[in-house]
């Protein structure tokens, strides 16, 4: 009892003390000036071991501290040292290290047999996948996401594209980032933001494009508003559909129709150019113009300055207003903002600009009229994106599990890249496939189609997301398979989902520092971690189950299995160079197997600029920012802004900015213009409003995590509609009231929250996307961007039937 | 029974400090540290989650209080077996 007592006190000591530490010392803007506390670790708690991990929820990548005693976590501590976070944790993340002790953990391999899923070995799983893999051939895919680890996802895309010559792979980021992918490649003709986190610390003026930052990324947001607290003035504009959290803090806040940021972005470029104050001499120097081609495309077709300037031109605050909803005043204060070279701009968005019929469009338009007033590439002015996984950057982006791409940047359709890949994975030339494989929706919608109606996937293996919940139209995209008897899913998951309730075969997954691991974040930040604890008896890691259904192939002799000097596509060695059966479990950790990965991928790195540190330095840092380079001094240095002189190694002295990836291969970025089209489905007499679906604070994403973390699922334990108090009024509904949401692709009875977390303008509804038991994604619509083919989740024409629907799911 | 190290962070321009730390100190379950900034060192101890969440909640509605950082957590030993109170979906 005394121990406990005095462990109790050290424990509170210890909170005081990380407490106290952050708050003298680790505030974020201050942090150039400031001399931390110098510590040399997280709190001394008796017994407690402690390690560096990034968070395991979004893409900010915030590091923690992991104290882990008697092989379990017992303690999360904000890192001090981490330069994303600087000791600083939000509500989720302080409870991340719950999330391994829910306490219905998969433990064994399911198998359903006659309707019903019964336990199996795992050999008999490693098995049933091979033979199944085999039978399906071209019909078999993997649907991953960006919280696959690097090596995770370098696996899965070696084995399937390098192994068996197929391209169906493509990962949830699809439904997260892809339309910032190509707004980025569109523009710069690279992927990924050419800013950092730092440029928070320093800039004038915050603009968010639908952004929810105070919720969705808050340790980010708190970097603004400490600044504010600390007497410097942040001026900051929230530009979004619903008032937020974030809104509370906005100097301005501009309330928009859906899908109107397209004709607002091409206003503030209009009053640019009208004006004159636009950036003559960046322009000039660094831009060409681009327009649309029919149908569109990621290339589009050079356009004249005067060309753009007539396509520009009828957006006028006047034009722009009526369709908005916002007014003359505020589209000029946009303008007038832009105008002003003396201020330094920060665009802030993520799935409000993604997850967009126009994605791609509205992506390239925010970085064209960064482009086109000159707020580009100095410290504080620049379009930042923002990631919602932890490595969508990372992983799907950066390793490319894209059905298109290659790791690096590379593309299946390009045979040179396909031949570097084959070089480095020492394959046969012409093993990979140069078509393209199904896209997240078509994927789906394939396997959820009858084989003799053309759906030409059959099995499906997902990792580390829950498509039973994430898919929009679930109906049409999910749910339909389970009327298939010839279609087979196979699931690895740490905990029962939506998604393993359909599977045919369910595999327990070792998740976060139950393994070793790599992350990419939203900045370039490149983040490894050590496995810290054992998982619970019976699960193994993602990346061991990956390698053992390549080996298990190959011991059935499937061609692709093996490089073309005969190895196995998977042969590893330890520093003696004895072979290491890595693909049996209990040799799984005789040698790191992610070094071994990643150090083989980071050689695709080098192709694109995007060099990454090697594994040694990573393990000594909170992350490293790409490109990555060594020194004459022997030291490894980071990259805070890319394409600039004197940040980025890869410009040359001679040129202050040099887009070295350039699409009109000049060094160019592209200014794009694309018009204002109106959404594909819009509120009308028979659905008159619109629906907006999201996220909340306590919960990541579908919430199969943070709902089994008592603190979180108390505080929102449950899914609901937001509603405009007028619109309760009009239709005599009441705060609580059980209610059905319909679109025209079903319905959903919820309880009514009027205004809620946020408060929706009159006409509009908002629900979360977290809880499984009111799975809102059965009646969103999976209309999706024509570039990215990302699906909007943010608008569909939606009603609400103040009885409940009889036939859908009680939500009491 | 866990135990929270947060930073409480304060509006000083628009709000007194003094009067804003008072409010925050006189909360049931926190303890305050010393500092003279806007951001306040303060361990929370409560007997409960819910407890736990409706503290949070009442320091957030405190005028003068822009953001709560939550930076320590050690989780008690009652805690671990985390119970899932979704529905049981067993084969």
């Amino acid at each position: 009892m005394k121990w406990q007592i005095d462990r109790r006190d050290f424990i509170r000591s210890a909170a005081m003390s990380a407490a106290t530490l952050a708050a003298t010392g680790a505030t974020h803007s201050g942090a150039q000036n400031i001399s931390l506390p110098q510590v040399d670790g997280p709190p001394d708690i008796p017994d407690v071991k402690w390690n560096k991990a990034p968070c395991r929820f979004c893409g900010t990548g915030c590091h923690v501290q992991v104290g882990v005693d008697k092989g379990k976590v017992v303690a999360i501590a904000g890192d001090t040292k981490a330069p994303v976070n600087k000791g600083l944790l939000c509500v989720k993340g302080y409870h991340v290290g719950s999330i391994l002790y829910g306490n219905d953990r998969l433990t064994t391999p399911l198998l359903r047999k006659n309707g019903k899923l019964q336990p199996i070995s795992w050999d008999e799983a490693i098995n049933v996948i091979a033979e199944r893999i085999i039978k399906s051939g071209p019909k078999f895919a993997i649907y991953g996401s960006g919280q696959w680890t690097i090596p995770e996802g370098y696996a899965a895309q070696k084995l399937i594209k390098g192994g068996l010559g197929n391209n169906h792979i493509d990962p949830n980021a699809r439904l997260c980032m892809a339309s910032a992918v190509t707004g980025f490649i569109g523009t710069y003709g690279v992927d990924e933001p050419a800013s950092c986190y730092d440029d928070l610390d320093v800039c004038d003026i915050v603009i968010t494009w639908g952004n929810n930052p105070a919720e969705m990324h808050p340790v980010l947001f708190s970097r603004i508003i400490d600044r504010r607290s600390q007497g410097q003035k942040v001026t900051y504009i929230d530009i979004g559909t619903r008032r937020t959290r974030s809104t509370m803090h906005a100097d301005h806040y501009l309330e928009m129709n859906p899908q109107s940021d397209l004709a607002i972005a091409n206003c503030i470029a209009q009053q640019l150019i009208a004006s004159g104050n636009y950036d003559h001499e960046f322009v000039k120097q660094h831009c060409n113009f681009r327009g649309n081609t029919d149908p569109v495309s990621l290339k589009g077709k050079a356009i004249s300055f005067e060309d753009y300037k007539n396509d520009i031109a009828k957006y006028t605050p006047e034009y722009v207003s009526k369709i908005s909803g916002l007014s003359v005043e505020q589209l000029t204060l946009l303008g007038d903002l832009f105008a002003d070279p003396s201020k330094r701009i920060v665009s802030l968005w993520c799935m409000g600009m993604n997850q967009h019929t126009r994605g791609t469009a509205i992506n390239t338009l925010v970085h064209g009229i960064h482009l086109l007033s000159g707020h580009w590439g100095k410290p504080g002015d620049g379009p930042q994106s923002l990631t919602g996984q932890p490595s969508a950057c990372g992983t799907a982006r950066e390793v490319g599990t894209l059905a298109h791409a290659l790791p690096g940047g590379r593309v299946v359709a390009n045979e040179t890249h396909r031949k570097q890949t084959e070089d480095i994975w020492n394959l046969p030339a012409g093993r990979i496939n140069p078509k393209p494989g199904y896209h997240t929706v078509l994927m789906w919608e394939k396997f959820c189609t009858p084989t003799s109606e053309g759906g030409d996937i059959d099995t499906i293996w997902v990792q580390v997301t829950n498509p039973g919940q994430t898919l929009p139209n679930l109906h049409k995209l999910f749910k339909e398979k389970a009327n298939l008897e010839d279609k087979f899913l196979i699931v690895s998951e740490v905990y029962p989902t939506a998604t393993t309730e359909i599977a045919d075969l369910v595999l327990p997954s070792s998740m976060w520092v139950e393994k070793n691991g790599i992350y990419g974040n939203s900045e370039r930040r490149t983040q490894q971690w050590f496995k810290m604890v054992d998982p619970p008896n019976g699960a193994r890691d993602d990346c061991w189950q990956l390698i053992a259904v390549a080996r298990k192939l190959y011991e059935l002799k499937h061609p692709g299995m093996k490089d073309k000097d005969g190895k196995f596509l998977f042969e590893m060695s330890d520093s003696n160079g004895k072979p290491i059966p890595v693909w049996n479990w209990e040799n799984y950790y005789d040698i790191n197997v992610d070094q071994v990965l990643y150090e083989e991928y980071r050689k695709f790195s080098y192709l694109k600029h995007k060099d990454l540190a090697p594994y040694d330095v990573l393990a000594k840092h909170r992350g490293m920012r790409w490109p990555v380079v060594q020194g004459k001094d022997g030291q490894w240095h980071e990259t805070r802004w890319r394409f600039v002189r004197g940040a980025d190694p890869y410009v040359p002295d001679d040129k202050p900015i040099d887009f070295y990836h350039s699409t009109t291969d000049d060094g160019k970025a592209q200014i794009w213009f694309h018009p204002y089209e109106d959404p594909p489905e819009m509120p009308d007499n028979e659905y008159p409003f619109w629906l907006c679906t999201g996220r909340v604070l306590e919960h990541w994403h579908s919430g199969t995590m943070t709902r089994r973390v008592k603190q979180l699922h108390h505080a929102m334990p449950s899914a609901y509609v937001e509603v405009n108090p007028q619109d309760a009024l009009t239709l005599n509904i009441r705060n609580g009231q059980i209610i059905a949401v319909e679109t025209r692709r079903g319905s959903i009875n919820l309880p009514v929250w009027i205004n809620g977390r946020g408060a929706p303008p009159q006409g509009t509804l908002f629900v979360p996307f977290f809880d499984e038991s009111l799975l809102i994604n059965d009646i969103t619509l999976d209309a999706h961007c024509p570039i990215s083919k990302e699906p909007d989740y943010k608008k569909c024409a939606a009603r609400i039937n103040a009885t409940p629907n009889r036939s859908t799911a009680d939500a009491s | 029974m866990p135990i929270s190290g947060l930073v409480i962070s304060i509006d000083c321009d628009k709000h007194d400090r003094q009067t804003v730390v008072k409010k925050i100190d006189d909360i049931t379950y926190i303890k305050l540290g010393q500092s003279s900034s806007h951001r306040i060192p303060a361990v929370l101890e409560t007997p409960s989650p819910r407890q736990d969440r409706q503290t949070i909640q009442e320091i957030n509605d405190i005028p003068g209080v822009t953001f709560i950082d939550v930076v320590f957590v050690h989780f008690d030993q009652e805690e671990e077996g985390t119970q899932n109170e979704m529905a049981d979906r067993s084969a």
